[in-house]
């Protein structure tokens, strides 16, 4: 029997605390309903004994504190919301709690931006790890060195485990289930709970939007004019003359400030305006790559799928309705 | 401005749904305003009483109470897990309170088995349901004069919508998300929340258990003779003939008992031994296939892409996944 710990933080989430919580109990009345032994004993546990979330709209009475805890085999991390350097600074009292019990061998499971307390807590350093895809450009600013997968919804390292934006969760869940439980358990909960087993990436999720929260005003530029003239083919060397810079200067610079390089930063751009056509206009395929401007249909395809982990044609039958329709 | 009910009933109330409707109903006004566009949606938690316990130790405190609701746009019925006939009893209260608004022009929305509370009501008379597709069998035998749908997991008829099991009520969230405030805002909701827009059958889901709950003694035996002999080509004469009853009155009390024709029946427990194993991927198709006593692949695939809504390729890919992560 496994001990598992939910941590019940100052503006959790709740769905990422009722969600696990009731998804590995039922776990356990499959497992009775197959003549097994149940699988998990599952606790809320917080700084203190309520908990209150929503301005009140919610209180939640944990069932111990995590200073009563002293054995634990799993710590799940729910997704936080609100000011991310806020709401980590009122969470801080987890962190000694949270490091000494992996230290003592717990494994540690984070949910969507429940990974920045993970982060703070310094048990990512060097690891790879998982968060919301709408978080990342925030995650890397405060945590420089975790390295970050955006598009992963599950990662697992040293017993250390996150997951990607919001419902992703519950992937990572279903995975636990397996690895303590068994794949036929894993399945089994995922058509109770109608969850996609088989999803692992979160890049058709992703939208990009550039990062500008930096203060090198002349790549900034940059990102505008590339942003403005998408349709065009421009080169490196192209922005370079007309921003009066070396290519090797504006390279280093674009990295530094964006985290992408400047052929990612135009691939970026492109792929993005040509997922909004796909998504809303009848435009087919080739007219939409052209007006992002590619020309060949294999390259296109290929930074397509790069980013978005789906063909073009795919990404339209996901998301266009009168595509589905046909 | 919609104004949206979102029911808290007494007893044990799936909070993942309650504060799932409420998060995703505010992420959709602060997306709107983002992009300088008014909110749509006001939002308020409606319970009997000020205060009710649910289950996992939380403390809800509604908005508002019922009474002081006189006039709403949308209400939302979320599941409740306590045994279902003590689940209506409980919550008697909104019965006519919904009827009324629902008279004076308020949509309803029922999740996965708050569609049993819904039913309650009789709005759903004559018209199509989705609930979990365990709690199908017991839905009609409950509310006989409801079009139940064990495939869809959403259904939509005049301003009464419904969702199928668990965590699909995230897909009629969507869909109400479109309606109310069109479908560009839908996408970036799916995307924010990693919900696949295009999920729209409950059929991968489904596991096939039979119907026993009837009281002809003939027709159990003539489920398990079936189940226990799948492997073989069974006839409908054949098992007239064995339990000595002629071969339209079989048909007819088959049907009754179990909801569904003896060759239907016979179909569903060959494929779900089939799914079984493509589950755990040991044999290749055509084995899986002859193994339930098809020898024609193209009849199997038909019959198998019928009930639960893939190819069997499709489906392996679904299920059958090695872990492989970090």
């Amino acid at each position: 029997m496994k001990n598992i710990t939910i941590l019940v933080p100052h503006h959790a989430i709740l769905g990422t605390i009722e969600g696990p919580r009731f998804l590995l109990t039922e776990v356990n009345s499959y497992l009775r309903s197959m003549g097994r032994e149940p699988a998990f004993h599952v606790e809320l546990a917080g700084l203190s004994k309520q908990m209150s979330a929503f301005n009140g709209l919610y209180t939640v009475a944990t069932h111990k504190t995590i200073h009563d805890i002293h054995q634990t085999d799993l710590i799940i991390v729910p997704a936080l919301e609100g000011d991310m350097e806020q709401t980590l600074a009122v969470n801080k009292d987890f962190i000694p709690w949270m490091v000494q019990r992996y230290k003592a061998g717990a494994e540690i499971a984070s949910l969507c931006v429940g990974a920045f307390l993970l982060a703070a807590a310094g048990l990512l350093k060097g690891k790879q790890c998982a968060t919301h895809w709408a978080m990342a450009n925030e995650f890397r600013r405060l945590f420089p060195d975790v390295h970050l997968v955006e598009h992963k919804i599950i990662t697992d390292e040293r017993g250390i485990y996150t997951s990607g934006g919001a419902f992703s969760f519950l992937n990572l869940l279903l995975y636990l289930i397996e690895k303590y439980v068994g794949r036929d358990v894993a399945v089994l909960s995922s058509k109770a709970f109608l969850i996609d087993i088989e999803r692992r990436s979160q890049s058709p999720f992703i939208i990009f939007s550039g990062q500008k929260a930096h203060d090198d005003e002349q790549v900034k530029q940059v990102q505008e004019y590339i942003e403005q003239n998408l349709q065009e083919k421009l080169t490196v060397n192209q922005l370079a003359v007309q921003f009066s810079l070396g290519r090797r200067n504006l390279e280093r610079r674009f990295k530094k400030a964006t985290s992408n390089t400047v052929t990612e930063y135009m691939q970026r751009v492109k792929i993005e305006a040509a997922k909004k056509s796909f998504e809303s206009s009848r435009e087919n395929i080739n007219e939409v790559m052209y007006s992002v401007g590619y020309s060949d249909t294999k390259a296109f395809r290929t930074v397509f799928r790069k980013f978005t982990g789906l063909s073009p044609l795919e990404y339209r039958n996901k998301f266009n309705k009168e595509a589905l329709a046909v | 401005m919609k104004h949206v009910s979102i029911l808290v009933p007494q007893g044990q109330a799936s909070l993942v749904n309650i504060e799932g409707t409420r998060q995703l109903f505010s992420e959709v006004n602060s997306l709107l305003s983002d992009m300088g566009r008014a909110p749509v949606f006001s939002i308020d938690l409606v319970g009997l009483s000020k205060e009710t316990v649910q289950n996992g130790g939380y403390i809800v405190k509604p908005d508002r109470l019922l009474a002081d609701i006189q006039r709403t746009d949308l209400i939302i019925i979320p599941a409740i897990h306590s045994e279902l006939k003590q689940a209506i009893e409980d919550n008697q209260e909104f019965i006519p309170w919904i009827i009324q608004q629902y008279n004076s022009g308020s949509d309803v929305a029922s999740f996965c088995i708050g569609a049993f509370l819904l039913a309650a009501t009789g709005l759903l008379k004559g018209k199509q349901a989705a609930t979990h597709w365990r709690f199908v069998n017991e839905f009609r035998l409950m509310y006989p004069d409801v079009n139940i749908v064990d495939d869809k997991i959403i259904t939509a008829e005049d301003g009464i919508y419904t969702s199928g099991g668990a965590y699909s009520y995230v897909n009629l969230l969507v869909y109400l998300v479109e309606k109310y405030a069109g479908r560009d805002v839908a996408i970036m909701i799916s995307k924010a929340f990693m919900i696949d827009i295009d999920r729209h059958s409950q059929s991968p889901f489904i596991i096939f258990e039979g119907q026993k709950a009837h009281e002809d003694e003939v027709i159990k035996k003539a489920q398990e003779f079936i189940e226990k002999n799948f492997e073989e080509k069974i006839t409908v004469d054949q098992l007239a003939d064995m339990f000595a009853v002629g071969r339209r009155s079989l048909e007819r009390r088959f049907k009754k008992a179990t909801s569904n024709t003896v060759s239907e029946y016979i179909q569903r427990v060959k494929i779900e031994a089939a799914k079984k194993d493509l589950e755990t991927g040991r044999k290749n198709i055509n084995e899986v296939m002859y193994d339930v006593g098809y020898s024609d692949i193209k009849a199997f695939r038909t019959i198998f892409k019928k009930i639960t809504g893939l190819s069997p390729i499709e489906y392996r890919n679904k299920y059958l996944k090695v872990l492989e992560v970090a």
